[in-house]
């Protein structure tokens, strides 16, 4: 079920909140499982079929937890348990995600003789496999303390993170799913909630899916796009992906916060950032979150203790050498970049994404390792320079994010340094020139049609452009509230923060009810495909 | 050890760090307030902590910390179950 369809906000949400707080009034526990029951109505509208693997998935992943809280004696057989864990987890996963890509590049190369279909991924696979692989890590780290089934099932399936996040930790969500306060109704938590959920709808429906053709033509046709169009194309996507996959985020959170429940930030405006670390803290940040806890900061401890423990400095002065900084930030950040970017699919695209992200952490702790060190904030210019930059390296790995080939993110590359030629600018100053022409005689509505028609993307560009580096995000409006689990550092300016007004009352529904009304094309998230 | 007595090695373990020879901490200091602290200066911190204070934190204990008070207090824990 998607959250952007009306059979979910229409009847899909109303009843599972009146059960939830009905039971909740009752018994908190039958109000758990109800969540737990209606996540796999939510699931299963899609293919009821792969209710079954995520039942699977969450029984086999429960049973391996009991089974490392059992040995927490025996750490050897505690080691064991987990591998074999992890293995599976990641085994379902490749099994889904990758094997096709392989089968598919070893019959390529004439190794195999057959090459297989393509095989429907089950949706949200990428985010429940992680999700439990994070919590059995967890339960060996020792830092597991609930162990009710049904709350675990809760925590895995609860539907407002199932399929594409925010990427939760077990011990973020347990607290609040086992005190009783959050299971009764508060008025509070639905106007709040609506709220997110009407700016995520409209981030989605409104802006993703409006500027969401312009990405798709350019993507079709890469070899096509002279220098503008290639521009258009690149930033197109940009600001559809933030859009799309920040708005699916608010609604998640709107959507939890309705259920009493807190979530995670995982947008904090990421195209603000003034360098690709910051980008990063402000981008897709549970997944941040996980790969800087599962996977880099086992590597960085393990390199840097040993060189410890050999006797070698490590810190700033270490750092400072080239063998310092090869081991302590090209290896471990370049590494994890290159999983994160492997994680979102077979193929040698997202690989480059991962690698070029990797390439630009680095070089951004080589700047702060080896540029001129600032005793004071930077100035406005000097800060817009880095924030220009850095989005510009974000929006050339998009490209290969998105492309459907390497070859196709060159040759749009390529129309962006203007190796395509320069479009011809005639038609864009058409409408200047039929208006400054006084013998041609344009109504109101025709110059109105030949002006959205000529500049229409150029303007929805620039104005999405604004939005991302001018406005305050939902997070900052709902300020007062503090919605996320973080809560906010940075407030919006008066008139946009969110407050239980006669104002507000009116604008919230009126944005919920035209996104409502746009949703006849109901296209599906972006990150539905991880 | 005392809390103050950490406090002052932290000192100078974070001024080596952020190689910064008049930084201030205090046990609310957090991330926030220094924008060299990133996970590789968490990471650099954590070792040049189990160096300095002989002791050895988990995994996850690296990455669960909000504030210099936090890691204050589990130096001390750790530096009592050695004891």
């Amino acid at each position: 079920m998607l959250f952007n369809s009306l059979p979910f906000i229409l009847i899909f949400l109303p009843l599972s909140l009146g059960g939830y707080y009905l039971l909740g009034a009752l018994r908190p526990m039958a109000a758990s499982a109800w969540l737990c029951v209606v996540s796999l109505i939510f699931y299963g509208w899609w293919d009821p079929g792969f209710v079954v693997l995520l039942l699977v998935s969450i029984t086999f992943n429960y049973g391996v937890s009991l089974g490392i809280l059992a040995t927490e004696s025996r750490p050897r057989a505690q080691l064991w348990i987990l591998a074999g864990g992890i293995v599976a987890n990641l085994s379902l996963l490749f099994y889904y995600k990758y094997l096709v890509a392989l089968l598919g590049f070893l019959s390529d190369y004439g190794l195999i003789a057959h090459s297989v279909s393509e095989m429907i991924l089950p949706l949200g696979i990428s985010f429940f496999t992680f999700t439990q692989l994070g919590f059995l890590l967890d339960c060996r780290a020792g830092v597991v303390r609930e162990r009710g089934f049904v709350s675990y099932v809760l925590f895995v399936t609860f539907f407002p993170h199932l399929i594409a996040g925010p990427i939760l930790h077990h011990k973020e969500m347990m607290p609040q799913f086992s005190n009783s306060e959050n299971y009764r109704f508060k008025a509070e938590n639905l106007s709040v909630g609506v709220t997110l959920f009407a700016i995520g709808l409209a981030k989605k429906v409104l802006l993703a899916d409006s500027v969401a053709p312009w990405a798709e033509e350019g993507f079709n046709q890469p070899a096509e796009q002279q220098f503008f169009g290639a521009w258009g194309t690149a930033l197109a996507y940009a600001l559809q992906l933030y859009f799309d996959f920040s708005g699916y985020s608010d609604m998640a959170m709107g959507l939890a916060k309705m259920f009493g429940i807190s979530f995670p930030l995982n947008f904090n405006s990421p195209f603000k950032a003034s360098g690709i670390i910051e980008f990063w803290q402000r981008f897709h940040m549970t997944l941040t979150r996980y790969l800087t806890a599962y996977l880099y900061n086992p590597i960085a401890l393990a390199v840097t203790r040993g060189r410890a423990g050999k006797g070698l400095p490590v810190g700033r002065k270490a750092t400072k050498t080239v063998r310092g900084f090869r081991s302590m930030i090209l290896f471990p950040t370049v590494f994890t970049m290159g999983l994160a970017g492997v994680w979102h699919g077979a193929g040698l695209q997202f690989l480059i994404f991962g690698l070029l992200h990797g390439i630009y952490l680095t070089i951004n702790h080589a700047w702060r390792q080896f540029g001129p060190v600032r005793s004071e904030a930077p100035r406005v210019f000097v800060r817009s320079v880095f924030v220009l930059l850095t989005f510009l390296c974000v929006v050339v790995a998009l490209l290969f994010f998105r492309a459907h080939s390497t070859a196709d993110a060159f040759a749009l590359i390529a129309g962006m340094i203007g190796l395509h030629g320069l479009e011809s600018l005639q038609s864009v100053f058409f409408p200047i020139q039929a208006l400054l022409n006084t013998q041609d005689v344009w109504t109101a509505s025709e110059m109105m049609r030949l002006v959205t028609e000529r500049w229409g993307q150029g303007l929805l560009i620039t104005l999405l452009l604004l939005i991302v580096w001018c406005a305050p995000n939902s997070n900052q409006m709902m300020s007062i509230y503090a919605p996320s689990l973080e809560g906010v550092d940075d407030v919006a300016p008066r008139w946009l923060r969110w407050r239980p007004t006669m104002t507000w009352a009116f604008v919230t529904p009126l944005v919920l009810f035209y996104a409502m009304l746009n949703l006849h094309k109901t296209a599906r998230f972006l990150y539905f495909q991880f | 050890m005392t809390e103050t007595e950490i406090l002052t090695a932290l000192t100078a373990i974070f001024r080596d760090i952020f190689d910064d020879e008049t930084a201030v901490i205090t046990p609310e200091s957090s991330a926030a307030d220094f924008d060299a602290w990133d996970s590789l200066s968490n990471v650099n911190i954590m070792v040049a902590s189990e160096m300095r204070f002989g002791v050895r934190f988990k995994t996850s204990e690296v990455e669960g910390l909000r504030n210099v008070g936090e890691l204050i207090a589990l130096i001390r824990k750790q530096l009592v179950e050695k004891s």
